[in-house]
Parts: structure tokens; C-alpha cells; sequence
């Protein structure tokens, strides 16, 4: 198992490099200027030099990315030119409410697409399937953007029952998980089915059956751990992703999390607070990959992780 | 089976009809905050209504510092002027500026200096009196640190020192003649000495903000909200005592939504950069109870930046002529703008600069043709650049069609914000469309940059500068006026560097009874003295 981590370790470094590289070349070579963002809109061209001058934006891109790479060595990711503070501290004060979001809408999804996914694939009983099936493609036909707006619409603005926008209690958090979680737990049902009918008509089943095993049992025990490896993949990748923030619905909820902070630094040319945030997606990434290679070697022990 | 489904259908189809023929959750109810009182018995006066001492304001322009010396956008100059003050500000309709934390002020002869006769009385909210120390504290930390600090950059490039009189007399110096200063006094807030040193950036960066403003911060959580509360030792309280303790500004990124979270109670304005769009104003049918859509005439302006870099099309006189007859102006003021006004020349009305004998531009395609005519014109394509939002797409869509009506070969280039802002910057367009504000009823941003080369557009012509360099350097105040109107009359009557298009009504939606939260006609908005009078409510 040490091992195992240490490989895991060396190989998420590697890709970390890899990404904060991409990033950096990219964020670059995007036009804009933000020596000029920092001087101001109406600053003349000497000021706008003495600016790149100041913040080194000025020298060449090598020299720029080994500066970058140093700063990091001592834990300086850099200043934001939007917010002239050290990025880390804005960073980490928006990512507890993504964190709210991600973690609720995944919650949400599990537990409206396990029990319908597995349900559906057992019984394969019409209506089930057929409701389980609309309600997959429904909710991975529909945009969050969309969605998100009509659900503000009726139970904000007609009905009054929750809050349209915000943060705050748990109610500020009703609009934005559905939102979210409706379109994951759409395809989460429908990977849940699929597994479950896979799993279902293995040799390994049919011999439990013959064993006189109770149908409960044979679902539960023999065939859900099987059937849910995909599924946990898949809510980890989920998850991996809503960690980095979701643009829309933060920008939809006026949750002022970590997306909507990567969508104002790439406009405004924020390099040193997105290439930040992309290096602590890429980290957020490779880390929930590991945690879910782990359990589905626990759950299935033919999965060695070595 | 089927029997199941037409339950689970029925149910759901009752829900969704008792969600969609529901009234609004405000168009009954008592609006948020308030409680409705009955008159005492044996009387038949109105019902009065009390309301809670909190208010909360919606808003696209978030801040992103609270350094009073160092922002950079609007919602944070909004942010900050709730706890700071500035010597002078400004009257929002053109020169002269009204007192401030400065009682009077003195401009030397020739320019170069300001002397300010401070307020008696003021009071920083810690307790600390305000005193001509801190405005030479101000100064000096703006030079000393011009190379970082935006104010100094932006607004007051030239500023020197300043010297103490005595308590409350303080003289600013500038490098060279400066009788536009006006523009950057009032964005100048003055920030303590004696807690800046103790603090020092932590003042602002840890939101300690001591100030001497009607409010005080109590918390800015970022992209969030800001919370004040009322400061009871304000040194004007004779002039401006708000009804409220607690002011609440709340954050909004998506503009439907914003709309939404308004419409359900969850504030009680609704202030937008650049005002409500035209097709978010029916969200309100109905709501006319609860909301007042307030409509300024602003002096905001549409405008076209040309550019002049070789083989432009622009160079030809006749062309830039042909383009400005091809548009019918006001019929895109009633149908895409929702209102406005076309100015008499460039400068619209109620500036410094304006000048009602100019004709308004006029819309005469039949002209439009014979100028193309005679042009150098040859078909070739050409793209206007232009911001993404709903209202600039039917905006540049209709100038297109307009255009190309009368034989021109013009292109539409929606461009989001990220990418307009630098090609604007490195002259990387043919033309652009934008809108501007006019602070102060000053034309000094827009003649500015025409001569500073800001849209790198390679404009040049010695006449124009010339006019414009005294306008910004003529320390004579009607002089000054007067060469604002010979810029305005140049550049209408050349259309170019830039061609004016219309001035644009500005709508925001506010509850009523609340006053004091304010767009005013320079296109600039604040919410320093909101307040309450129930006197207002329909």
C-alpha cells in the first residue's frame, strides 16, 4: 500500500507539472494585458510599461515560469492583479462554498440515482424503467443554466418558499443542488441500471439463486458492490469537477464561489489567480482519482492497485 | 400500470398550473419589511406602515479592494464611499463641484494649487477628529506610492504635495496646471493618519475602515455581500440622518436572476452598471405596487470609435459621412434602446461642451448613397466591434442592416469583454461601439483619450489636439467651456475620431419608499443616503 501511495504521489506531481506548464504557456498566450488592468483603463502607455516592469511581465516567458516555479517552492503563488492580495487567501475563502455546493449535489444525486438506477435494473418492471429512463434523459437533455433560472421562477419568485440567490442557510442551498444534482443524478441513474443489469446476469448470480439465497440478499450483497464500481468512478469524477466550481450555477445563485472567481480572473486577466486555481483543481483531481482507485479495490479486490 | 402514470402525471401537472397561475409572492403580500398598521379607532387616517430599520440594495458591481487610494472599478468606489469621504464631490450635471469634507476651496491663478478650508466638527467614526493632517497624509501616501496606487494614475497624475495651513486649512500643489483637478478631488478619499499608522494596509485589506462617512463596514464577505451600519456620530447628520441602521448591499453576477431575487423580496433596488436591460423591464408588469421603475435620462453615450491605421476606410471623409446618414437613430431608440435622446453635435445636453445650436445628427440614406458614391469606397468587408449582451447584438445588427442598406459591406464581430477590451487597446479593430459615461457633466475621459491615443486608433489631426490641449490645460473657466464646444462642433461635423450615436435612458427598478439610492445623469450611482419615506408608497 505505501508503495502504491508513493507511485500515486510521484505520478500526481508529474501531472501537476505537466497542467501548471499548459496553464502557464496558455494563460500567456491569451491576449490581454494585465500590467494594464493593474495601472487602470485610462493609464498612459509609460505607466503601463513601468507596470509590466514592476510585476516582470516584461521579461521573457522562460524567465516569468522559473520565477513562478520558485514562488511556488516557497509557497507564494502569487498576487492577484484584480484584488492586488496574495491569491492563496482569496482562493481558500471561496472554496467553502463550493465545497458546500459540490458536496450537497452529490449527496443529492446518490440518493435520488442509486436507489432508482438499482430498482430499475433488478425488477426491470415497465413503469420503473420507463420513469427512470425519462427522468435520465430529461435531466441530462436540459441546461443548468435553464434549469436553474425556472427553478428560481416557481419556487422563489411565484411561490415564495426559498431564496433566489445567496448564501446562508441550508435553504440558500435547496435551488442550486437541484440544479446541479438533477443533471448528475440523471446520469448516474442510468450508469446504476446498466450496472445493475450487467451484474445481474453474471454465472456468479445465477449460482447464488441456485444456492437458494433470498432475492434481498442476492441484490444487496452479491451484486450491488459489483454494480456500484462504475458509479463511484463516475461520482468521483463528479465530484472532482464541482470541486473546481461550477461557472453557472454560481453565477445563477450568486454563490460567490470558486467558479465564478476563475470566470472574473479569465476575464480580466488574473494570471496568477487562475493559474492558482488550476493548479489547485489539477491537485483536487488526482487526489479524489486516488481516493476512488482505493475504495474500488476495497470494494472489488480483482482491482489491484498495483 | 396506466392508471399509475396518469396519478403521477395529474399531480404533477397541478403543481406546475399552481405555480404558473400563483401571483407573485410580493404582489399581495405587505412588501418585505414592512408591517401594516391600523389607524387608532375612532379615526379613518391611512394605515401606516412601519418598516424594518434594515435595508438591503442589489448590485452587479461588486468590489474588489477597499483601499479608498487604489480601485479600480466602480463597485468598489460605490463600496468604499459609504465609509469615506472625498473633499468636494461632484453635482453629477457639469462644474462647479459642491462642498464636501471641504467647505470652500481656492484655485490658485495659475493652476498649479488648491487650497481647501476643511468642516468643522468631523469626526472620524473611531472618535478621532478629522484634521488637515490627514489630507496631507492622503497626498502624500498617493505620491509616494504613484507607481502602485490607481487614484494617483487615474485620476490625479500631476499631483505634488500638499502642505498644512493650520487645522483646517490644507494647500494641495500640483506639478503643472491642473484646473481639471476638480475630477480628481472627488475621487480622493481622505483616509486617517493616526489609524493608518497604526494599521497601516490593514486598515482597509482587514476591514478595520475607519472613516468619516455617514456608515461604517461592518463586513465585506467577497462576491457576497457588504454590511454597514449607520454612524451615529456623522458630522452631517443635520443634513442626511437615514431612517435605517443597517444597510445590506448584496452581490448579483446574472442579471435574470438579479431581477428574480428582487421581484421575490430579497432586496429592495436593483442597481445595474449600466441600468436595467430593455428586455428585463416586463419582468416587472405587475409588480407596480411594490417597484418603481425610475428612468433617468443619462448622458451615457453610444459612440463609435474609428480607426485610422493605413488603408482604414475611415481616412475618407465621405465615408465616415455616409455611415453617420445611414443611421436611423431614433428608430433605434424606440425599438432596441427603450428610450433616449440624440444629441445636438457629439457632446449630449447638460455637459460641459454642449451646445444646443448644433444640429442633431440626421438620418438620410438617400445622402447616405451619393456620399458612398463619392468615396473611395470599394465594397470592401469591414467589422464593427462590439460588446456581448443582448441589447449591443440588436444594437449592431440594426447599424449593420443600415449600413449595408446604403451600399456598405459591414460585419457585426461580437467580442466578450476579455478579448474587447485588449484588441480596443492595441488597435486591433476597425471600428468599435461603446457606451460612456460622462462624469461630473465633463467631457475630459472622451477628449482624453483622443489625444492621449488610448484606442490606439492613430488619429491625427494638429487642429483638433490643439482644442483639446487648452480645453485640458485652459485655467479660465469660460475659456475652458468654450473650447469643449469648439471640440464638440470639430468632431460632430467631421464625424471622426468618433461618431456619436444617442444617449440612452437609464431604468432601475427600486421599491417604493426607498429614496437616496441614486443613477444620476453623469452615469454615475451611489447609495450613500438611502432612506425611507413611506409618504412615497402608492
Amino acid at each position: 500500500m505505501l508503495y502504491y501511495i508513493g507511485k500515486r504521489f510521484l505520478q500526481s506531481l508529474v501531472v501537476i507539472f505537466i497542467v501548471t506548464l499548459f496553464a502557464f504557456v496558455l494563460v500567456h498566450a491569451a491576449p490581454g494585458n494585465p500590467a494594464r488592468m493593474m495601472a487602470g483603463e485610462y493609464a498612459t502607455d509609460e505607466q503601463v510599461a513601468a507596470m509590466e516592469e514592476r510585476m516582470g511581465f516584461n521579461k521573457p516567458i522562460y524567465e516569468q515560469f522559473w520565477m513562478y516555479l520558485e514562488g511556488l517552492a516557497h509557497g507564494d503563488f502569487g498576487m492577484s492583479v484584480v484584488y492586488n492580495q496574495p491569491v492563496l487567501p482569496i482562493i481558500f475563502s471561496r472554496l467553502p462554498v463550493t465545497v458546500q455546493l459540490a458536496v450537497g449535489t452529490v449527496l443529492v444525486a446518490c440518493l435520488l440515482s442509486i436507489p432508482l438506477g438499482v430498482i430499475a435494473g433488478v425488477t426491470r418492471a415497465k413503469f420503473i424503467e420507463f420513469f427512470a429512463m425519462f427522468f435520465a434523459l430529461l435531466g441530462q437533455s436540459m441546461s443548468s443554466l435553464w434549469l436553474g433560472i425556472l427553478l428560481i421562477y416557481i419556487f422563489a419568485v411565484k411561490l415564495g418558499w426559498l431564496p433566489a440567490i445567496g448564501t446562508g442557510g441550508i435553504e440558500y442551498l435547496i435551488l442550486p443542488v437541484l440544479t446541479m444534482g438533477y443533471p448528475m443524478a440523471a446520469t448516474l441513474t442510468r450508469v446504476a441500471r446498466s450496472g445493475m443489469i450487467d451484474t445481474m446476469n453474471e454465472d456468479y448470480i445465477t449460482a447464488t439463486y441456485a444456492k437458494g439465497i433470498s432475492n434481498f440478499q442476492v441484490y444487496t450483497k452479491y451484486a450491488l458492490r459489483n454494480a456500484m464500481i462504475p458509479v463511484i468512478t463516475l461520482i468521483g469524477l463528479d465530484l472532482a469537477m464541482q470541486l473546481s466550481g461550477s461557472v453557472i450555477v454560481e453565477s445563477v445563485f450568486s454563490r460567490a464561489g470558486v467558479g465564478q472567481l476563475m470566470n472574473q480572473s479569465v476575464t480580466s486577466r488574473d494570471y496568477a489567480m487562475i493559474q492558482a486555481m488550476l493548479l489547485i483543481s489539477s491537485f483536487l483531481f488526482t487526489f479524489v482519482n486516488f481516493i476512488v482507485d482505493v475504495i474500488n479495490s476495497i470494494i472489488d479486490p480483482r482491482l489491484s492497485l498495483y | 400500470m396506466s392508471k399509475r402514470i396518469i396519478v403521477i402525471l395529474s399531480v404533477v401537472l397541478a403543481l406546475v398550473m399552481a405555480a404558473g397561475c400563483g401571483g407573485s409572492a410580493s404582489s399581495t403580500d405587505t412588501p418585505a419589511g414592512q408591517t401594516t398598521a391600523t389607524a387608532p379607532s375612532g379615526q379613518t387616517a391611512a394605515p401606516v406602515v412601519e418598516r424594518s430599520k434594515t435595508v438591503t440594495i442589489g448590485t452587479n458591481s461588486k468590489p474588489t479592494t477597499l483601499d479608498p487610494n487604489n480601485f479600480r472599478d466602480y463597485g468598489s468606489q460605490a463600496a468604499i464611499n459609504m465609509t469615506y469621504e472625498t473633499l468636494i464631490a461632484s453635482t453629477h450635471v457639469g462644474d462647479p463641484y459642491r462642498p464636501y469634507l471641504a467647505k470652500s476651496w481656492d484655485i490658485a491663478p495659475d493652476g498649479k494649487s488648491w487650497t481647501f478650508q476643511l468642516q468643522e466638527g468631523v469626526l472620524w467614526n473611531n472618535g478621532d477628529p478629522f484634521t488637515a493632517d490627514d489630507v496631507v497624509f492622503t497626498v502624500q501616501r498617493l505620491v509616494d506610492n504613484k507607481d502602485t496606487l490607481v487614484v494617483y494614475n487615474q485620476y490625479l497624475p500631476d499631483l505634488e504635495s500638499a502642505e498644512k495651513i493650520d487645522e483646517l486649512t490644507v494647500k494641495v500643489n500640483f506639478s503643472k496646471p491642473t484646473p481639471l483637478a476638480g475630477n480628481g478631488f472627488r475621487c480622493m478619499f481622505i483616509i486617517p493618519q493616526k489609524a493608518y499608522e497604526e494599521y497601516g494596509d490593514d486598515l482597509f485589506n482587514k476591514q478595520i475602515m475607519v472613516g468619516t462617512g455617514p456608515w461604517m463596514l461592518e463586513e465585506w464577505v467577497d462576491g457576497q455581500y457588504t454590511h454597514y451600519l449607520k454612524n451615529e456620530n456623522y458630522w452631517d447628520k443635520a443634513n442626511y440622518d437615514s431612517y435605517f441602521d443597517e444597510v445590506y448591499v448584496r452581490y448579483v453576477v446574472d442579471d435574470s436572476a438579479g431581477v428574480a431575487a428582487h421581484l421575490a423580496g430579497s432586496f429592495e433596488a436593483y442597481f445595474t452598471s449600466a441600468g436595467l436591460s430593455t428586455d428585463m423591464t416586463s419582468l416587472y408588469d405587475g409588480a407596480g405596487n411594490k417597484t418603481e421603475l425610475r428612468v433617468v435620462e443619462s448622458n451615457s453615450t453610444v459612440w463609435l470609435g474609428l480607426n485610422f491605421k493605413e488603408g482604414s476606410i475611415w481616412h475618407d471623409e465621405n465615408i465616415r459621412k455616409a455611415f453617420d446618414a445611414s443611421i436611423d437613430r431614433q428608430l433605434i431608440l424606440d425599438t432596441v434602446m427603450g428610450g433616449g435622446a440624440i444629441p445636438n453635435g457629439y457632446l449630449p445636453a447638460n455637459m460641459i461642451g454642449s451646445d444646443a445650436t448644433l444640429p442633431k445628427a440626421v438620418y438620410d440614406p438617400d445622402l447616405a448613397k451619393e456620399l458612398l458614391a463619392d468615396s473611395s469606397y470599394d465594397g470592401r468587408e469591414f467589422g464593427l466591434m462590439i460588446g456581448t449582451n443582448t441589447t449591443n447584438e440588436q444594437l449592431g445588427l440594426a447599424l449593420a442592416d443600415m449600413a449595408n442598406a446604403v451600399g456598405f459591406n459591414m460585419k457585426v464581430e461580437l467580442t466578450d469583454l476579455s478579448v474587447f477590451t485588449p484588441r480596443q487597446n492595441s488597435g486591433d479593430y476597425d471600428f468599435f461601439l461603446i457606451n460612456t459615461a460622462f462624469p461630473d457633466g465633463l467631457p475630459l475621459r472622451q477628449l482624453n483619450r483622443v489625444v492621449t491615443n488610448l484606442d490606439k486608433s492613430g488619429y491625427q489631426n494638429d487642429e483638433l489636439f490643439g482644442i483639446i490641449n487648452h480645453f485640458l490645460t485652459e485655467l479660465d473657466e469660460t475659456k475652458r467651456f468654450d473650447y469643449a464646444k469648439q471640440a464638440n462642433r470639430f468632431i460632430f461635423e467631421n464625424k471622426g475620431p468618433q461618431i456619436s450615436l444617442f444617449t440612452k435612458n437609464v431604468i432601475t427598478p427600486v421599491d417604493w419608499g426607498i429614496i437616496g439610492v441614486t443613477y444620476y445623469p453623469d452615469g454615475l450611482w451611489d447609495y450613500i443616503h438611502v432612506d425611507y419615506d413611506p409618504s412615497l408608497i402608492p
